[in-house]
């Protein structure tokens, strides 16, 4: 015999439940779009403070902080050089010192920076104002010729030799710094002799005929490279670009250096700022007069994407520069893609006859997977970018695509999902909610 | 394996283009920049990363689909990133790039998969659909470029906003930044309703011809 029941049978008001999701994910993402645009302080004194990252007009905003424009879209240091040299350059001359000043700017990351020649012969660097951290001249003045000599003062090794460069911490302590140096096969052939020679003496290391350091030897290094610790962490990164650069033919005199507006003209952010915040609503605009309910909730998660988009580029550091926007702005066109693509398929799936409901649910089945299949073609084209140019400017596009794909994967395949059935649920199974100009022949 | 004569005429087109944009790419003139030129390591990068994505987009072609759906894939590809590298090159003459060149040629690749994706799917849909006593494939592809023009449309004038709104934001100088996304818009587009569909159709042809 069947054992009765002797507990309250509670019924669950699924509208109910549906309505309340909603509202907490608006709510959600309400407070995540305010944080983005004004930020929030972690504490009483204002010591740690979560900064806004997306970015809005007025440069009161603070976004910059998160997202430091290059120069192309923000504000530069522009700085001027005299070359120390007794007759004027020769092309050459100007070419290649344009070329040792373009690379160690580069090499600190501040891409988008300028090297320019004046008419007087003299040359204006133009970086991002954010370069201005009080070592930048001392970079781009030296002529970086490196030396190594003997303790008789004898040259016997030049920067020409110099294969790669590169610097480390020499202990944990985090105050000590080394200068790591790899030589091409004539160099680690002396320096191997050298050392060999000078076991228990010492070599010492110039630059620009300035003693930077002198190291005993140990013993002989015929490894092809050696590395020299004793260094404070801005001379180490320091000689570090210059061994990688290469010398100027003459070291350069700093002249004025001042701020300036950005490469791309006096208020470019903000009227690019302006320009795609309409872009955006226009896109939204179109999926709510074509799918009305559903194009709203389309437009949010497109919202949220780009939110979340740049969010990510803060974290990441990327910046904000013209690779970081066309980054963040072709994962937005991918998404567009999948949305479009989707409420095709649920317009025809109603015109023939289907709930609202199933059509989403075949929607997101067979058809759906065009959509999908994009995003994870260019995700993976993302990580293949990455893994080739990691460092580098397409790796940083890369990053910057990788990211907010996923992000807009996950939003269009889960979220979008997930919100369209529950508005389903809270305000019914009606076709002319979600689509315009369609109905099904009971409707009608 | 026939292609139609009109996807093989844009080809010709494109290759006029591509040989004519190479050339003054590598040789002499160059690509011309705005503050200073590229240096040999990024170019290298650049290239590599080309070659990369054409082969990527052959790989996932062939797994996610079949033989001649990676041909087709790996095709627009190798056509997207040369047509954009060519006519960035061709333009950079008037309009000076920036140093995301390298970034914004690779980036044709997002266009690439935009419009050809959607395309060669629903080729694939109609041609399970249909035998070959219906329709010939090159029909089917005649057929599925038809049905998928309303969403590449919707898509197209989203790409183009995004790149009026890069130019109305930052004038001439930011036009001629973002000439290599407004090359890949236009190569992909052409690939994906003229000249990729049908080389699927060849390829599919020359399939079911073997079987």
């Amino acid at each position: 015999m069947a054992k009765p029941v002797t507990g309250k049978k509670v019924t669950v008001n699924r509208k109910a439940v549906s309505a309340v999701t909603l509202i907490v994910l608006i709510a959600l993402t309400v407070a995540f779009v305010w944080l983005g645009m004004t930020g929030m302080n972690l504490d009483g004194q204002g010591l740690y403070k979560l900064l806004p990252w997306l970015p809005t007009m007025g440069t009161e905003a603070g976004w910059q902080d998160a997202l430091v424009p290059g120069a192309e879209l923000g504000e530069t240091y522009v700085m001027h050089f005299t070359p120390e040299a007794e007759n004027p350059l020769t092309g050459e001359e100007q070419a290649e010192t344009i070329r040792v000043m373009s690379e160690r700017i580069g090499d600190l990351g501040w891409q988008g920076s300028r090297v320019e020649l004046l008419d007087d012969g003299t040359f204006r660097a133009t970086m991002p104002m954010a370069a201005n951290d009080g070592h930048i001249d001392h970079l781009l003045d030296a002529k970086g010729e490196f030396t190594f000599t003997d303790p008789e003062g004898n040259e016997f090794l030049t920067g020409a030799n110099i294969e790669a460069a590169s610097f480390g911490m020499s202990d944990p302590s985090g105050t000590d710094f080394s200068l790591s140096i790899a030589f091409d096969a004539e160099g680690s052939r002396i320096f191997g002799e050298k050392t060999t020679q000078l076991v228990g003496q010492s070599i010492t290391l110039k630059l620009d005929g300035e003693t930077l350091v002198s190291p005993g030897v140990n013993m002989p290094l015929t490894e092809g490279g050696v590395s020299i610790p004793g260094f404070a962490l801005e001379p180490a990164r320091e000689y570090a670009i210059m061994m990688r650069s290469g010398p100027m033919p003459y070291a350069l005199e700093v002249g004025l250096a001042a701020a300036g507006a950005p490469t791309l003209g006096e208020g470019v952010t903000d009227r690019l700022v302006l320009a795609l915040l309409i872009v955006f609503v226009l896109v939204a605009l179109f999926l709510i007069i074509r799918q009305r309910l559903g194009g709203l909730i389309a437009a949010w998660m497109l919202l949220l994407q780009l939110a979340l988009s740049y969010f990510f580029a803060a974290l990441m550091g990327t910046g904000f520069t013209l690779v970081t926007l066309a980054g963040i702005w072709l994962a937005f066109l991918a998404m567009v893609l999948g949305v479009v693509m989707l409420f095709e398929n649920v317009q025809e799936d109603v015109r023939r006859g289907r709930s609202v409901r199933q059509a989403v649910k075949e929607s997101y089945g067979g058809r759906g997977h065009g959509a999908l299949d994009v995003m994870a073609a260019l995700i993976a084209m993302s990580v293949m970018i990455i893994i080739v140019d990691a460092q580098g400017i397409i790796g940083s596009f890369g990053k910057v695509l990788g990211v907010s794909l996923l992000t807009g994967l996950v939003l269009s395949q889960v979220a979008l999902r997930l919100i369209l059935n529950e508005s389903l649920t809270l305000f019914g199974d009606r076709s002319a909610l979600y689509a315009s100009g369609v109905m099904k022949k009971e409707e009608a | 394996m026939k292609i139609r004569s009109s996807a093989l005429m844009t080809l010709a087109a494109s290759a006029v283009v591509v040989v004519v944009g190479l050339v003054l790419a590598f040789t002499g003139a160059g690509i011309r920049f705005l503050a200073q030129s590229l240096q040999g390591a990024q170019l290298t990068q650049m290239l590599f990363s080309m070659l990369a994505v054409v082969v990527l987009l052959y790989v996932l072609g062939f797994v996610r689909y079949d033989v001649p759906s990676g041909l087709a894939l790996g095709t627009a590809g190798l056509h997207d990133q040369l047509v954009t590298l060519a006519l960035t090159s061709i333009l950079s003459r008037a309009l000076p790039q920036s140093y995301a060149m390298p970034a914004l040629v690779v980036a044709s690749a997002v266009f690439t998969c935009c419009f050809t994706v959607p395309v060669l799917r629903e080729s694939r849909l109609i041609g399970r659909g249909m035998s070959l006593r219906e329709h010939t494939r090159d029909e089917v592809a005649q057929m599925a470029v038809k049905k998928t023009l309303p969403v590449l449309a919707r898509v197209l004038a989203a790409a183009l906003l995004i790149f009026l709104a890069f130019v109305v934001g930052g004038g001439i100088t930011m036009f001629g930044f973002v000439v290599p996304l407004l090359a890949g818009i236009i190569a992909s587009f052409l690939s994906a309703t003229r000249v990729t569909p049908y080389v699927w159709a060849a390829g599919a042809s020359k399939a079911r011809n073997r079987r």
